[in-house]
């Protein structure tokens, strides 16, 4: 019955028997796994099947470059369940309450600056939820204002390095992580730039969506005891940021390297302010085994998917239907883009990224696209999916982390994110006509 | 029924311990990972081992990880339906895709992962990444142990959620 199948079908019966099948709510790892192991099995018997999901399983848990998953997700675990970069917030609080929609603004740039520490959504997203969304709440703001600029700044924590989606992205398309890191770069901190700016100008308009705060409400420290503050502040921030980029950007290290090196200096970070303790150790280290297995679990059934998919002949079917797209090389990266917004909206990024990559890259690159470029696009695109109504990873952090008594509803939200997607949208045309945001950087190392 | 409880709960505790043990190598990646960057680049005097080393701390990581993750229920789903559904409905789901993408699937892996790891012990098989040539046979064993541990707790699960449709209660 084998050689009845075309190898369309086999496209058909593969991928959309994985997204109907995702469905049913059952751990997608094992769905994907299930899907490639039985088609191989029809394909190609069961020796060879199950030599390729054994054997890239186990090269997968072998890898160098992934090993920057758990040591990130260490990182970041530690800032988080340290708070050594909390005291940041208060003292931009100070600096900037003052001014129309200053907190709002506040809250982007601590999201930016958290992003560069931190390499997973669900973790910068909840952090600034629990940070930064009551005061601006209980300072009058319009709660979709508040909520919407704490989800659109805390998903940048995907993109600005360290970035887990980005480690993970690279090595399936060829790139290398440090590039990918630093083409990431530019375009992140232009939405930050775009998100504060789209902010301090409807709150300028309409005050009465970010009030400003009355002077009696923030601290009177004198000059001096302020500017301590401040470094003493901005001294764990700029070191992991440092340590983690500033290796990778100097050609001292790869990034896995980079990462331990972030992971040390995040420890004694820690220490130096006297908020390690052996219960942070030990429920971090717990934290990063759960992130990086779930991770490496779904990475290494993908790998195998793609072997079986790659080699029923799946591959050149999906490159033949995108490259008859009408319309030129532009036309078929648009339908690229689509597909995996409308994929991101709904999947987890580690299955688009592990799926579609390898199928979508040779694509990109017989189209005649910088792999840089377009994979710093589709991450841009992933990410603006994962703050997507309706199903959006962000927004369900967001509303899941919100103290109740907020009163912060699903509608504020989804309201308050929708000009952040179309700021995003606007930002991707601009990088398609201006592609140096994306390579500048990169170019330089 | 005591029996079986103890056999569930015997599992559950194997599964917690791999995790409990195996989050210590994330120090050990991060302290060795900083020794070896220190050591090259500032030292110029990197380690032959340090590389295999972390590879294969990170490997036990994730594969002991596995079952843990099964017994808190943190593997990723798609749950746009799935939250929808009453705990009961839940349960039946999770029965039939058990017996669909779970079973046939794990019992192939610990297969092959056990054949992999028996032939590496007889064959004395060596990781061939780097010059410090390190014995294959544990680390395929830990895979193996892994993807048996994730098994057995994919059968727990099984069984408690076939006990709560059919009872209408909890196992435990």
């Amino acid at each position: 019955m084998i050689e009845i199948l075309s190898e369309k079908v086999i496209t058909a019966l593969m991928l959309g028997g994985v997204l109907v099948l995702v469905m049913t709510g059952f751990p997608i790892a094992f769905v994907i796994a299930s899907v490639a192991l039985i088609m191989g099995f029809l394909l190609f018997g069961g020796d060879i099947t199950y030599h390729i999901l054994y054997s890239r399983m186990y090269s997968m848990t072998l890898s160098y470059p992934f090993l920057a998953v758990p040591l990130f997700t260490f990182m970041g675990v530690i800032l988080q369940m340290t708070g050594i970069i909390d005291e940041l917030y208060t003292v931009l609080y100070d600096s900037m309450s003052g001014f129309r929609g200053g907190l709002a603004i506040v809250t982007i740039i601590f999201g930016t600056i958290l992003a560069a520490c931190l390499g997973v959504i669900t973790a910068s997203v909840s952090m600034l939820t629990m940070i930064a969304l009551a005061p601006m709440v209980t300072r009058g703001y319009d709660k979709s204002i508040a909520s919407g600029s704490v989800v659109a700044a805390g998903t940048l924590g995907i993109l600005i390095p360290p970035s887990i989606m980005l480690v993970v992205y690279a090595p399936q398309a060829g790139i290398s992580i440090g590039q990918m890191f630093m083409g990431a770069f530019l375009p992140g901190l232009f939405l930050s730039a775009c998100y504060c700016t789209y902010v301090g100008i409807r709150c300028y308009l309409n005050p009465k969506l970010g009030p400003a705060v009355s002077e009696d409400q923030k601290s009177m420290l004198p000059f001096g005891a302020k500017m301590i503050r401040l470094l003493k502040a901005l001294l764990p921030p700029l070191g992991i940021i440092l340590s983690v980029l500033g290796t990778i950007f100097l050609g001292i290290a790869p990034p896995t390297e980079a990462a331990a090196m972030g992971s040390l200096a995040a420890v004694l970070l820690a220490i130096a302010y006297r908020k390690m303790t052996w219960d942070i150790a030990k429920r971090a280290a717990l934290e990063t085994l759960r992130v990086s297995a779930l991770v490496l679990l779904i990475a290494g059934i993908c790998y195998a998917y793609v072997g079986v998919f790659m080699s029923a002949g799946c591959g050149n079917v999906v490159f033949d239907i995108i490259m008859s797209v009408p319309g030129g090389k532009w036309a078929s990266f648009l339908v690229i883009m689509v597909i995996l917004f409308i994929l991101g909206m709904f999947i987890e990024w580690i299955g688009i990224v592990f799926i579609m990559v390898p199928i979508v890259s040779p694509i990109i690159v017989a189209l005649g696209f910088d792999p840089l470029w377009a994979g710093l696009m589709i991450c841009i695109n992933l990410q603006m999916a994962f703050q997507t109504p309706p199903m959006a990873m962000s927004i369900f952090v967001c509303k899941g982390t919100a103290p109740p008594e907020l009163g912060v509803t699903m509608e504020d939200i989804i309201k308050g994110v929708v000009p952040f997607i179309i700021i995003i949208a606007l930002s991707l045309i601009i990088f398609s006509i201006f592609p140096q945001f994306i390579t500048f950087l990169p170019s330089l190392m | 029924m005591i029996f079986l409880r103890k056999i569930l709960k015997g599992i559950d505790t194997m599964s917690k311990y791999a995790g409990l043990s195996a989050r210590w190598l994330t120090w050990l990646l991060v302290l060795v990972g900083a020794y070896e960057t220190i050591l090259r680049h500032w030292f110029n005097a990197p380690t032959v081992w340090a590389y295999d080393t972390l590879c294969m701390a990170g490997g036990a990581v994730y594969i002991m990880g596995w079952s843990y993750c099964y017994l808190i229920d943190s593997h990723v789903r798609v749950d746009l339906f799935y939250t929808r559904l009453s705990e009961k409905n839940k349960a039946i789901m999770d029965i039939i895709s058990s017996l669909i993408f779970f079973f046939p699937l794990m019992i192939v892996l610990v297969w092959i992962s056990s054949k992999w790891a028996v032939k590496a012990w007889r064959i004395d098989e060596i990781m061939i990444a780097t010059y410090w040539y390190p014995p294959a046979a544990p680390f395929r064993t830990v895979f193996a142990l892994g993807s048996l541990l994730l098994l057995l707790q994919g059968v727990a699960r099984f069984i408690r959620d076939l006990y709560f449709v059919t009872r209408g209660e909890h196992l435990d």
